[in-house]
C-alpha cells in the first residue's frame, strides 16, 4: 500500500468521469478522466453550464428530468445523457449525481460521476428501435384482428360504420372520427360518429371529405396550415373546433368510392405510411362487410317486398299483423284492417294489356301512400287486391281513413283512354281486443275480406265497415 | 335518479390538494413536464398565509388517476385544460391566480382562452408556445433535437423499472421525503412519458396567444435553455397587455432553483 493512497491522483486517474457544479449549474471542478474522454481543456469548462455540455435533446431531457429529481430527491441514477467533445462529436454517458447538503441542510453544490455507455447505448438503442417496431407490428396485427372480428359481428350496415370509426380512431389516436356514406342527394351523409365540423361550413365550400371520395384516395392534412390554400373554410372551422389536422379516407367497393372514414386530430399529425396502411386495409375490410351486408337486406327485401309497387307482400303483411294483433291486446286499443279490391281493373288488364294493368296498380300504390297515416301499414294482398292495416285506430278513424282510400283511387286516371275507370271496394273492421278471444290473422283477414265482398255487392266503390 | 356528483371524481383524477387560508383569493400551481405537484413544494407554502392554495397532478404523472389517461383525449393540450378547467368548477374558485410551468403556461392559457370567468389571472413560468423553430420564429429546438429527446426518454425508461427500483422503495437519506412521495414522484409510465414528451414538445400554440384577455405575467430566468428569453419575450409581445418579469435565477425550474424569486415575483404582479 502507498502511503496515504494518494486521493488526488485517485481522483484524477479513476475510470470515471467527476466533476463538481455549483446549484445554478455552472462547473467547478472536473477530473482529468472528464477532461480526457471529453477533449476539453480545463479552461473551456470551469465556469460553463453543464446543461451546456449537453447535446440538444440531452438537454430537454436534462432540464426537465434530471434535474427535478436530483432537487426532489437528493440524486439520480443511471440516467442516460449525451455529451458533445470538444471536436463536436457525441459521448454517450450514464450519469450518477448527487446533491450536497450545506450545514444549514439546504442544498449547496452537485458531485456527479459520469460513466462512458457508448456501448451499452448503441445496444440499447438498437434494442430499442427493434422493440418499438415490433411493437408497433404487434399492435397493427391486434387493430386488424380486432377490426375483422368487430366487422364479423356486424349485423347491419350502421354496426359495421359504428365499429369502423371507432377502430379509425382508436388506430390513429383520433379525438374523433366519423364514418360517411353517399345519401340519396348525392352528398355525403354521416353515418356513424361525429363530425366536429357540423354546422362550421358551407354545403359549397371545398371539402376534404368530397375530395377523398373523388379521388378514390386519401386526403392528408397533417395541420391547418396544409388546409388554408385549398380549404379555407374547414381551416377555419377546425380552429374553431379546436382541431389541427385530419386525414380522409375513401370506402371503396369495386374501387368506386362509396364512402369516407375521416379522423381528426387535436394537434398537428403526420401520419406515417404504416399508419395509413392499416386504415386502408381497415376500410377494405368494412367495405367487404358493407358489400355483404347490403345484398344480405336487398335479398330480404326482395324476399319480402312486392317488385311491382315495393310494398310489403303478403308475407310481410302477415308479420305486420301479427305483432299489431299483439300490440293490441297489450295495450287494449282498438285496431282496423282494411281490405281493398279494384273495381274495373280487369277490363284495363284484359284489353289495355300487362304493362298498362301494371301502371294502374303503381298509380294506386302511390295515391294510397299519399293518404295514409304514418303509423298505417300498406301492403299488396296479390293481383288487384291491397290491405291497409291501421294500429290504434277506432270506428270514426277508420270510416274517415277508409273513406279518403276510396276518394283516391277514385279520381281519374287521366291517361286511361275513355270507358276505361277504376275504383275500389273497401272492407273494414274495426276490432276490440275481448279478453280471452284472441283473433287469428286469417281470422281477420276473412272478416275484412267479407266486408270487401259486402261492398262489391251494394254497387261498389264504397266502404262496408264493420265494427265489432 | 341522482347520482354521486362528479365533483369527487375530479378531484382524485388529479390527486387534488387545497391548503391555506379558505377566505384567501385561490391559488393555483400547476406542474410542468415530467413533474408532479411536489414541484411547488418551496413554492406554495409561502402563499397559504392569505390564499387558498391549490396543488394537482397531470395525468398520467404523480398520484393522479392513471387509469384517466386516454391517449385520444391527451393528444392535446386542450385534454388537460379541459381538466384544469374541470378543477376549478369542482372547487367553485373564483379569481383564481394560475401559475403554470413550462408546458402547463400554455394549458394555463388554453383554459383561460376557453373559459375565463373562474381565472382572474396567469403566471406564466418558463413558457413555451412551440419548442421547434421555424422559418420565422426562434423556438430555441431543431425538429431532431425533439426526436432526440423522446429518444432519450427511450433510452432512459429502459433500464428505470429495475434501476429505480431501489430509490423508489425509499431513500433513507432523506427522511423528510416520505417513501410515498418518493414513489409518486418517481413514478411514471414510459408509454405515457413518451406521449405527454410528444404532445409537450411537438405542440404549437402560438395562435392562442393572442387571445387571451386576462392579466398575465411571464416570468423568465436566465440561461433557460428549454425556453429562452427570445421565447418569452415572444410570449409577452403576443399577449396584449402583459407583463415580462426576469429573475436572477438560472435554468428552466426556478421553482426549485430560485423559489424565492419566483414567490416575490408573483406578489409584485398581484399588487
Amino acid at each position: 500500500m502507498p502511503e496515504h493512497e494518494d486521493f488526488e491522483e485517485l481522483y484524477h486517474d479513476a475510470p470515471v468521469g467527476y466533476f463538481t457544479t455549483r446549484l445554478d449549474d455552472r462547473i467547478t471542478r472536473v477530473n482529468r478522466r472528464f477532461l480526457e474522454w471529453t477533449g476539453y481543456d480545463e479552461d473551456d469548462v470551469i465556469g460553463k453550464r453543464f446543461v451546456d455540455l449537453l447535446d440538444p435533446g440531452t438537454q430537454l431531457f436534462y432540464e426537465t428530468r434530471h434535474v427535478p429529481v436530483l432537487h426532489l430527491e437528493g440524486e439520480t441514477r443511471e440516467v442516460v445523457l449525451g455529451v458533445r467533445r470538444k471536436d463536436g462529436t457525441v459521448m454517450p454517458i450514464l450519469i450518477n449525481s448527487v446533491l450536497v447538503l450545506g450545514p444549514d441542510e439546504k442544498p449547496r453544490l452537485v458531485r456527479s460521476a459520469i460513466f462512458d455507455a457508448t456501448t451499452r447505448s448503441q445496444y440499447e438503442r438498437d434494442l430499442v428501435t427493434e422493440r418499438r417496431a415490433a411493437e408497433s407490428a404487434a399492435a397493427r396485427v391486434q387493430v386488424l384482428q380486432n377490426a375483422s372480428q368487430q366487422f364479423a359481428e356486424s349485423t347491419s350496415q350502421s354496426e359495421v360504420a359504428d365499429a369502423l370509426h371507432r377502430i379509425v380512431a382508436d388506430a390513429l389516436v383520433a379525438s374523433v372520427a366519423c364514418v360517411a356514406t353517399i345519401g340519396g342527394d348525392g352528398e355525403l351523409e354521416v353515418i356513424a360518429g361525429v363530425n366536429p365540423l357540423a354546422g362550421l361550413y358551407a354545403p359549397s365550400d371545398a371539402r376534404p371529405g368530397p375530395n377523398a371520395l373523388r379521388s378514390g384516395e386519401p386526403v392528408l392534412l397533417a395541420d391547418r396550415g396544409e388546409m388554408a390554400e385549398q380549404y379555407p373554410a374547414i381551416a377555419e372551422a377546425m380552429r374553431t373546433a379546436r382541431l389541427e389536422g385530419l386525414a380522409a379516407f375513401p370506402l371503396l367497393r369495386d374501387h368506386a368510392p362509396f364512402g369516407v372514414v375521416a379522423a381528426f386530430f387535436a394537434r398537428r399529425r403526420e401520419l406515417e405510411p404504416a399508419a395509413i396502411e392499416l386504415v386502408q386495409a381497415i376500410s377494405r375490410q368494412a367495405a367487404q362487410t358493407l358489400a355483404r351486408i347490403r345484398l344480405q337486406e336487398e335479398l330480404a327485401h326482395l324476399a319480402l317486398h312486392d317488385q311491382l309497387t315495393g310494398l310489403p307482400n303478403r308475407a310481410l303483411l302477415r308479420e305486420h299483423i301479427e305483432s299489431v294483433l299483439a300490440a293490441s291486446a297489450r295495450t287494449g286499443r282498438p285496431l282496423a284492417m282494411m281490405f281493398l279490391d279494384l273495381d274495373g281493373f280487369k277490363p284495363v288488364n284484359d284489353r289495355l294489356g300487362h304493362t298498362t294493368g301494371d301502371e294502374v296498380l303503381r298509380e294506386v300504390a302511390r295515391r294510397l301512400r299519399a293518404v295514409v297515416r304514418e303509423s298505417d301499414i300498406i301492403g299488396r294482398f296479390g293481383g288487384d287486391e291491397f290491405i291497409v292495416l291501421c294500429p290504434d285506430t277506432d270506428h270514426d278513424d277508420a270510416a274517415t281513413i277508409a273513406e279518403r282510400l276510396r276518394g283516391a283511387i277514385e279520381e281519374p286516371m287521366s291517361w286511361l283512354p275513355r270507358g276505361f275507370a277504376v275504383s275500389t271496394s273497401v272492407g273494414v273492421v274495426v276490432q276490440r281486443p275481448v279478453p280471452d278471444l284472441r283473433l287469428t290473422t286469417d281470422e281477420l283477414l276473412e272478416l275484412a275480406d267479407g266486408e270487401m265482398y259486402r261492398a262489391k255487392n251494394a254497387g261498389r266503390n264504397r266502404v262496408s265497415l264493420a265494427a265489432r | 335518479m341522482e347520482t354521486a356528483p362528479p365533483v369527487v371524481d375530479v378531484l382524485r383524477r388529479n390527486n387534488v390538494v387545497v391548503t391555506g387560508s379558505p377566505e384567501g383569493r385561490p391559488i393555483v400551481f400547476v406542474h410542468g413536464y415530467g413533474c408532479s405537484q411536489e414541484m411547488w413544494r418551496h413554492v406554495a407554502p409561502a402563499f397559504e398565509v392569505d390564499h387558498r392554495v391549490v396543488r394537482f397532478d397531470l395525468v398520467g404523472g404523480g398520484g393522479s388517476d392513471w387509469s384517466a389517461y386516454s391517449p385520444a383525449k391527451y393528444d392535446s393540450l386542450h385534454g388537460y385544460a379541459d381538466d384544469l378547467r374541470e378543477i376549478l368548477d369542482a372547487l367553485d374558485l373564483r379569481d383564481a391566480v394560475v401559475v403554470g410551468h413550462s408546458v402547463s403556461a400554455m394549458i394555463a392559457v388554453l383554459a383561460a382562452n376557453s373559459d375565463a370567468s373562474r381565472i382572474g389571472a396567469l403566471v406564466l413560468l418558463g413558457p413555451s408556445p412551440c419548442y421547434i423553430d421555424t422559418d420565422d420564429y426562434v423556438g430555441g429546438f431543431s425538429r431532431e433535437a425533439i426526436e432526440g429527446l423522446l429518444d432519450q426518454l427511450d433510452a432512459n425508461h429502459f433500464g428505470w423499472a429495475e434501476a429505480m427500483g431501489p430509490v423508489i422503495a425509499g431513500d433513507p437519506g432523506h427522511p423528510e421525503v416520505g417513501a410515498e412521495l418518493t414513489a409518486s414522484f418517481c413514478a411514471t409510465d414510459a408509454a405515457v412519458a413518451r406521449h405527454f414528451a410528444r404532445v409537450t414538445f411537438l405542440s404549437d400554440n402560438r395562435a392562442d396567444l393572442p387571445d387571451v384577455r386576462v392579466p398575465t405575467l411571464i416570468v423568465q430566468t436566465e440561461d433557460d435553455v428549454i425556453a429562452p428569453e427570445v421565447v418569452g419575450r415572444y410570449v409577452h409581445a403576443a399577449i396584449p397587455g402583459s407583463t415580462f418579469v426576469k429573475l436572477p435565477v438560472p435554468g428552466h425550474m426556478p421553482h426549485l432553483s430560485g423559489p424565492d424569486h419566483v414567490v416575490a415575483a408573483i406578489r409584485d404582479f398581484e399588487g
